[in-house]
């Protein structure tokens, strides 16, 4: 058996934009756009650089069913730079980029393999004319995908006596965070036909089993906040028809960071504004060779909450951030500060008395304990704006955690509002 | 706080005006407009709260029947009656408050009083007129509204409007249902409009694909186009070709021809043979002419060194030569400087022995030059000579102060005289002035206080017993009107109705006249008795008796028996501080003036012997400071005259060591030790002289003894003096002469080698030359210059022919690209050139139109490719969707921020409306009841909503109604009723200031005044009303409801009890 090495990567959303995040200089604009672009191309080079075999592409290539012009040139192009080294591409498509999407059809060059969404399909891979590995996949044919891909390769006949890898987009025991499709099970998963399962869909990487090998390397770059720290690819070398190593690699060309920041401690906001820089430039240190986009969680309990109730305080703590790392080469974003810090004086020293506030509180913690009761409460009083389609669609459906989010920020605005004396 | 009674010195109609004995419970005032009502509640007001502000529009009841603007109020107080007085002044008037037994206050005792009630909530809340009550107004300034609405809710209530105001305000700023300017709802028309741009961008795809196809059969086009464009340029190309080979085939036949006609044995010799020949003959030629001149000028060169004269003997002296022309300047220069130092010299000579003269005798010139130490001695000279200047200054000046020390001293003793004598013309000191000049006490600051203190005691006991007597008079007459009351009239009338009735009887019952006229007799006398009797004085049992049972009685009689134990106590006091100052009592004013003048005398007598005394003391001591001083002086003195003497003697000693006459003052041993060194100076310069003179006579003498060799060398005599120079000149021009002629004759005679050489040279070349001439003639085969020529032309043409066949050859293969020339004219030869003309024109025009199609494609698939290319990197599509999620995250953010505030909004109401049915404030509360009483029930309750600083009113049937849906009077009843609720529910937390109301029934039909008359002696009965009317009908109301009740009459300017 070959010894040789491959790429493992997955959900490269080409063209995907960034997800909740807001820049008002242009330089971080087009670097927001380009990302996912960038990312692409340091995949290509690790290829090159790690002289892999081949690369699989577990989907989610691209990130919309219509697939830009630009993004499909982009994965063209990166192929073509591939071919030019030898290195085969094997590529399933997933819920973002199903098959039946309508989208101009670009001639992708020879060294492309792009499984149909049929039924599992198989082909051999070559290293200098050598047979090494099998490989067989199958993609979506439509982004909304029922069926259990997985499932489907206990009936196909994968071809003997090669290192066999099953690549497929597939939701592995209906991860939350992810939409529910092509659900399978580890058992599903369980086949002596397949020794490396290559999928794609869950964006953090993971190796789910060894024996055999299930592994998400999660997207290669990430899109929001909710997909910070390091993204990229998994570098596997087989040697004698097993997997002796995984290596991960870090690809992506911008970075997200969340910073945690306790005000407890400052009894004032230039006091608050030196630690949060300190906790930026650590973050900097950390991460000296990409650019970040960070985003400050203010919390704990302290005498600076009145003051940053109102957005001016943390506007002004914004801004003086920014001016800060202004000419940070690669630049450093501060794109929000999020408040959920909370009085000194405990929640419960609030509600001891029998006051407004301690009414108002008290009415709010009821609430609170009763989900179902705050959700329809929050629907009902919240209907004139979240009842509205195009809110609902651009934000989705008021969820729970959204009115649990709100009564945290309403029952300190009431706090702010009726007991800034006794604060 | 019970007002007893008022003092009203000036206020608006009112003069020296006063009233006592009011209730503590109801007081009426009854009396016609402009009888003083409101002014009495505005004097009240200005009493406890100040005189109002002198703005425009307000009446601040200046005295318009004279007196000082304000008066006073007498309170009931612990100890005895506590009088409040306003008097004009700054910050609403001065204020005092007189205690009993004379302890004063100011405005901190009266504010105490007040239990922190404010001037607006009193004056709106205590004391209002009808005006007040008929407006709202007065009830909702900010501090009485906080007061009356919201003071038992807490410190939350009193933001609940902030907080609503900044909910609405946030909440409308973000967003509205059908608003456009809202944040939110600019975000979701921004967020429409991108979507709508994506949907557009969306379709580059359809683009891209059609211009992908579009590029597909352009390609194809492309290739017919280019492989047309091909052919037509190859038929182009031949036609052309062969149009071009015509000439050069033409021009191959015709020399071919030629050169078949030329010999065919002709030598072919090469093109520079004919040139090369006549090129040898030249040179030859030329070389035999520079051999002849080359010769001619050697002989010449000879002649020319042969009648050159030179002197051999000159050369070997020439160094001595020209070293003797370079000193000759330096001797001559030498001999002058020798003369000069000479004459110097001997000026030097001569100023020594004249300097030796003025030294005096002994002083030659090896002792002048053998004196040493010059310096120092000079140095030893100045100080001694600042020794001698030193010592006579100090000495000098420790007498003069000497002197001046004596002087000060003598002054201080007549100073001393002169005080003593205005000592003793004070007089003689007051027992222990001494002693209290030492310790800075005043010697009579005691018996001054003790004058003040009798004074202040003789004052309050005259007081004290003033107000006995006052008290002592109210007993009498509240005594007398009991006895009255029980002992007399009353009695009397239960006794002349019985004997009315026993008369009345008799007339009835005749039959018992008898007994019913002797019972109504006595019934009579016994009426007689008592009116008799109630004209005589209470008993003392009676007045005891009294004291034991009435209240008020008891107090006035426990107040006089304080009185007069205060009075007794002032007494002794008084006894006790006249003894001490010698005073018999009681003391009269005359005394007291006395007693003040004799202190103040006896003040200023110490004040002055004070003065003097301390100035003695003074100038005493500084009379021994300056003897002690003139005695240092004295001594300082006497130590410079010692050092003086010591300094003269050094100086005589040092003139000696220095051979000088001891009498020399500092300044002539100055200019004889300067004398010396000048003369030691000339010395060092008449030396130095010596040496230069022997310098150049050395120099001289050498020079001289090199021209004597030089003459000697020469054989010539020593020149005289003057003709060394020219001696010299002349040798030195005849050495260069010599040396000049030698180097031309050298030059010469290397020129002479070099002709020779040439002249050699030249020859051996004609000889090559001669060869090279023969070797051309042979090769021609021709005996000489002619038939060379001749056969050298026929080469020639025979060349050019060949040349131009091969050239038409070359062109033409060149032309064709074909090799084989055999072929290419055998072709040539079987084609029409004018054909081939027509032929390539009509190639010409079809490639032409086959261009212009491909360059149309060519355009048409670069601006398809442009077009590709730019939706390859056109990030339209990309930044519209960035933008879209964005603006989703913008609305996100908004709408949880609106979402925020409106769950904050929709919680606190949930709280307001429980709190409100919950928590009402005390006040409402307590006015609701008396409001529900009043009105019999029908306004169920009153109702304050939470934070508003507002009410309302629940009727029975729950009819919410607002103040401004009353009736005038309901109203009125309604803010009397906040009032009341308010005062009654402030005295229960210790406040309990008089109230007092100016005609607030007048607008209440019979009923509601009843109601409300009976609400005011409910009121009455725990605190102290005055209420001012000038209806009689409710002076009548308030009689049977209140206990206890006084009424007066107001009457210009009047109050006289009714």
């Amino acid at each position: 058996m070959a010894t040789f090495s491959f790429v493992h990567a997955a959900d490269i959303h080409l063209d995907s934009p960034f997800a909740g995040v807001a820049a008002s200089a242009p330089h971080i604009r087009d670097a927001m756009i380009q990302a996912s672009f960038d990312a692409w191309r340091n995949l290509v080079d690790f290829c090159i650089e790690e002289q892999a075999a081949f690369l699989l592409l577990a989907g989610d290539v691209f990130d919309w069913e219509d697939r830009s012009i630009r993004a499909q040139l982009a994965f063209r192009d990166g192929c073509m730079r591939l071919a030019g080294h030898g290195i085969g591409v094997y590529a399933v498509h997933g819920n973002h980029d199903p098959l039946q999407g309508r989208y101009a059809a670009i001639e992708l060059p020879a060294n492309v393999k792009i499984f149909g969404s049929v039924r599992v399909e198989s082909c051999i891979a070559e290293l200098q004319g050598a047979p090494i590995a099998a490989i067989s996949g199958i993609s979506y044919q439509a982004k909304e995908e029922k069926r259990n891909l997985a499932r489907m390769f206990a009936s196909h006949a994968i071809p003997e006596g090669l290192f066999s890898i099953g690549l497929v987009h597939a939701n592995l025991g209906s991860s939350t965070g992810h939409a529910p499709y092509a659900p399978c099970s580890m058992k599903d998963l369980s086949l002596d036909s397949v020794d490396y399962w290559a999928l794609g869909h869950v964006h953090q990487k993971r190796i789910a089993g060894e024996e055999p090998y299930i592994v998400y390397p999660g997207n290669i770059q990430g899109r929001s906040f909710t997909e910070q720290g390091e993204r990229g690819a998994y570098l596997v070398r087989v040697r004698g028809g097993a997997v002796a190593s995984l290596d991960f690699r870090p690809l992506d060309a911008v970075r997200f960071l969340a910073i945690n920041a306790s005000i407890t401690a400052h009894r004032t906001l230039d006091s608050l504004l030196q630690d949060m820089i300190d906790a930026l430039y650590q973050a900097t240190e950390d991460n000296p060779t990409l650019p970040l986009i960070c985003r400050f969680i203010l919390s704990g309990r302290g005498v600076l909450f009145h003051e940053l109730i109102g957005p001016e305080a943390v506007e002004q703590l914004l801004e003086n951030m920014r001016e800060t790392f202004l000419d940070r080469d690669p630049f450093v974003w501060v794109e929000k500060i999020r408040c959920q810090c909370q009085p000194e004086k405990e929640l419960s020293e609030f509600m001891g008395s029998d006051d407004l506030l301690a009414r108002v509180l008290k009415d709010m913690a009821d609430m609170e304990s009763s989900p179902e009761d705050l959700l329809e409460f929050g629907r009902k009083s919240l209907k004139p704006l979240f009842g509205r389609r195009l809110v609902s669609g651009a934000m989705g459906k008021l969820s729970e955690s959204d009115v649990l989010e709100m009564l945290a920020e309403a029952r300190n605005l009431c706090i702010d509002l009726l007991g800034k004396e006794d604060a | 706080m019970i007002i007893r009674g008022f003092k009203i010195n000036g206020f608006g109609v009112f003069h020296q005006t006063e009233a006592q004995g009011f209730a503590s419970g109801l007081n009426i005032f009854l009396g016609e407009n402009e009888a003083g009502k409101s002014t009495l509640l505005a004097f009240i007001r200005a009493v406890l709260f100040g005189f109002p502000a002198n703005r425009g529009g307000i009446n601040t009841y200046p005295p318009l029947n004279g007196g000082v603007h304000g008066g006073s109020l007498i309170l009931d107080g612990e100890e005895g009656p506590v009088i409040i007085t306003r008097s004009p002044g700054s910050y609403g008037g001065n204020v005092s408050v007189s205690y009993p037994g004379g302890a004063k206050g100011g405005r901190d005792d009266l504010l105490h009083m007040l239990g922190g009630t404010t001037a607006a909530l009193y004056n709106n809340v205590y004391a209002f007129s009808l005006s007040e009550l008929e407006t709202l107004q007065s009830l909702t300034s900010e501090e009485v509204a906080s007061a009356l609405y919201g003071a038992s809710l807490g410190a939350g209530v009193q933001s609940l409007s902030n907080a609503r105001k900044k909910i609405a305000q946030k909440t409308g700023e973000l967003f509205k249902p059908s608003g456009k300017k809202p944040l939110i709802n600019q975000t979701i028309t921004e967020f429409k409009e991108n979507a709508a741009l994506v949907g557009r961008a969306a379709k580059d795809a359809d683009v891209y694909q059609a211009s992908v196809e579009e590029i597909n059969g352009l390609e194809e086009a492309m290739k017919s186009s280019k492989a047309a464009v091909k052919k037509f340029r190859e038929d182009i190309l031949y036609f052309e070709k062969i149009i071009n080979l015509w000439d050069h085939w033409i021009a191959h036949s015709q020399a071919k021809a030629s050169l078949d006609g030329l010999p065919q044995d002709a030598i072919l010799l090469p093109e520079d043979s004919r040139s090369g020949l006549e090129s040898v003959l030249e040179k030859m030629e030329e070389t035999g002419r520079e051999i002849v001149v080359l010769k001619e000028e050697a002989a010449a060169e000879k002649i020319k060194a042969a009648s050159l004269p030179v002197e051999p003997g000159l050369l070997d002296l020439g160094g001595v030569i020209t070293s003797l022309n370079g000193e000759y300047a330096r001797f001559r220069e030498n001999q002058e400087t020798l003369q000069r130092l000479s004459n110097q010299l001997d000026q030097k000579n001569l100023e020594v022995e004249a300097l030796c003269k003025s030294l005096g005798e002994g002083w030659t010139r090896e002792r002048l030059a053998n004196r040493q130490g010059a310096l120092f001695s000079k140095q030893d000279l100045e100080a001694n000579d600042l020794a001698l200047s030193s010592a006579a200054e100090a000495a000098e000046r420790a007498k003069g102060r000497k002197s001046m020390r004596r002087e000060a001293l003598e002054e201080l003793r007549a100073e001393e005289g002169r005080r003593r004598e205005s000592l003793e013309k004070v007089g003689v000191p007051g027992p222990g002035w001494e002693s209290a000049l030492q310790s800075g006490r005043d010697p009579l600051a005691k018996a001054k206080a003790q004058a003040r203190e009798l004074s202040d005691l003789t004052a309050r006991e005259q007081r004290l017993a003033q107000e006995q007597t006052h008290l002592d008079q109210r007993m009498a007459d509240a005594a007398a009107l009991a006895w009255k009351r029980k002992r007399g009239a009353a009695p009397a009338l239960v006794f002349i109705v019985l004997s009315i009735g026993c008369l009345a009887l008799s007339l009835v019952k005749p039959e018992l006249h008898f007994l019913l006229y002797s019972g109504g007799a006595a019934f009579i006398i016994a009426c007689l008795i008592l009116i008799i009797n109630a004209k005589t004085n209470a008993s003392a049992a009676f007045v005891d008796n009294m004291a034991r049972k009435d209240p008020e009685f008891g107090r006035m009689s426990q107040a006089a028996e304080a009185l007069a134990r205060n009075l007794e106590a002032t007494k002794d006091k008084i006894e006790s501080l006249a003894a001490s100052l010698d005073l018999q009592t009681p003391v009269s004013p005359q005394a007291f003036s006395e007693v003040f003048a004799n202190l103040d005398n006896e003040s200023e007598r110490y004040r002055v012997w004070s003065g003097l005394y301390q100035g003695l003391m003074e100038t005493g001591q500084k009379c021994e400071a300056a003897a002690s001083r003139l005695q240092e002086a004295d001594k300082l003195y006497k130590e410079a005259e010692e050092k003086q003497t010591k300094a003269n003697a050094a100086w005589r000693a040092w003139l000696e060591e220095q051979g000088l006459p001891n009498s020399l003052p500092p300044r002539s041993a100055r200019e004889a030790l300067e004398s010396m060194e000048k003369g030691a100076g000339i010395l060092r310069q008449a030396l130095s002289l010596e040496r230069d003179i022997a310098q150049c006579s050395r120099t001289i003498q050498e020079f001289e003894d090199k021209l004597h060799r030089l003459t000697e060398s020469l054989g010539a005599p020593y020149p005289q003096p003057g003709m060394i120079q020219a001696m010299l000149q002349d040798l030195s021009g005849r050495l260069e002469k010599t040396r000049r002629n030698l180097a031309v004759k050298e030059e010469i005679s290397s020129g002479l080698e070099g002709l020779e050489r040439k002249i050699l040279e030249k020859n051996l070349a004609l000889e090559q030359l001669a060869k090279k001439r023969k070797g051309f003639l042979a090769q021609a085969r021709a005996e000489n210059e002619e038939e060379f020529l001749e056969k050298f032309r026929i080469s020639g043409e025979r060349r050019n022919l060949l040349a131009k066949l091969k050239t038409a050859a070359a062109a033409m293969g060149n032309i064709s690209g074909e090799k084989d020339l055999s072929r290419l004219l055998s072709l040539l030869e079987a084609l029409d050139r004018d054909a081939c003309r027509i032929k390539l024109q009509e190639a010409q025009e079809a490639l032409a139109l086959a261009e212009e199609d491909f360059e149309s494609q060519t355009k048409r698939l670069a601006e398809l490719n442009a077009g590709l290319k730019n939706m390859a990197s056109d990030q339209k599509i990309s930044r519209l969707r960035a933008k879209e999620e964005e603006l989703a995250e913008k609305m996100r953010s908004q709408a949880l921020q609106w979402g925020a505030y409106t769950l904050a909004g929709a919680f606190l109401e949930r709280a307001v409306a429980v709190l409100e049915q919950e928590q009402q404030p005390e006040v409402i509360t307590r006015a609701g009841a008396i409001f529900r009483e009043i009105t019999n029930g029908r306004y169920e309750r009153i109702y304050a909503p939470l934070g508003e600083g507002g009410i309302e009113l629940i009727m029975r049937d729950g009819v919410r109604k607002s103040p401004a849906q009353l009736s005038r009077g309901t109203a009125e009843l309604l803010y009397l009723c906040l009032r009341m609720g308010y005062i009654e529910s402030r005295s229960v937390q210790g406040a309990n200031l008089p109230v007092v109301m100016d005609d607030v029934l007048v607008n209440f039909d019979a009923q509601r005044a009843s109601q409300a008359a009976k609400a005011i002696s409910s009121l009455a009965r725990g605190r102290q009303v005055f209420l001012f009317t000038c209806h009689k009908r409710f002076v009548e109301l308030f009689k049977g409801g209140a206990s206890d009740l006084q009424s007066f009459t107001l009457n210009c300017g009047n109050i006289i009890p009714a």
